[in-house]
């Protein structure tokens, strides 16, 4: 993947994935949409990024926050019926493990165990997207799947 | 995840609304379709900037333009359908 000197091409590139990420983590199609715009106006707003080739992992973490930030603003019920949408394609975790993270786990390890174990980033993508080391990193993430595990039994 | 498509080019057209009211997009393009086959076409505040054969610009072209206009290219299916609907003709 080729270094973005555009906004187009950030877009082109990530758009589709940041969108999945944000419908992972809300739940919902609107809520995301919403967490779409935001991250995108926000990036383009910032740009350019603060490092050459962590573009992802930069916007990964703006979509994060304004999750975080809306999720903040309005408790609000995860509506299921969008998350066949958010279905994972290519790893073991299935919607059923989905579901059950998204409406139990808290919003950090959400995001850790999405980052990770659906968007398939490497741990020192979720470091920088979350802004935390990756040893937290790995240690949400193993927090989260716990969690999942025990919810599933 | 066959169903995001459709999703996110609407969120897309939204973006793209919100983008131009801002001020973030200074050039908007996309690929139009021709006898001679897809053609790159960006529009800037003047009207058209580059057309360039092929479903992307060249990186030359494109470092150009983004030393003119700045980063603000951005996918713009509205801004360029009258030269679209030129191109047509």
């Amino acid at each position: 993947m080729t270094h973005p000197t555009t906004f187009g091409e950030l877009l082109e590139q990530h758009e589709r994935e940041i969108f999945a990420y944000a419908l992972r983590l809300t739940g919902d199609r609107d809520e995301a949409d919403d967490v779409y715009q935001d991250t995108f106006l926000a990036a383009f707003r910032a740009w350019p990024p603060p490092r050459r080739g962590t573009e992802r992992a930069w916007l990964y973490k703006i979509a994060t926050n304004k999750a975080i930030d809306r999720g903040r603003r309005a408790k609000r019920f995860v509506r299921l019926g969008d998350l066949p949408l958010a279905a994972p394609e290519r790893d073991g975790v299935s919607l059923a493990d989905l579901a059950t993270a998204v409406k139990t786990l808290p919003t950090g390890q959400r995001a850790a165990f999405v980052l990770r174990k659906v968007q398939g980033l490497s741990y020192a993508e979720v470091s920088l997207a979350l802004e935390c080391s990756e040893e937290a990193a790995r240690s949400r993430v193993a927090e989260a799947m716990k969690k999942v595990k025990e919810a599933m039994r | 995840m066959s169903e995001l498509g459709p999703v996110v080019a609407d969120a897309r057209e939204r973006l793209m609304a919100r983008a131009r009211r801002e001020g973030l997009e200074t050039v908007g393009y996309r690929v139009v379709d021709s006898p001679l086959g897809p053609l790159w076409v960006a529009v800037g505040p003047r009207g058209v900037l580059n057309i360039h054969y092929g479903a992307e610009p060249s990186p030359l072209e494109l470092r150009r333009i983004v030393r003119t206009y700045g980063p603000g290219v951005l996918p713009d299916a509205r801004r360029v359908d009258d030269v679209a609907r030129e191109l047509d003709q």
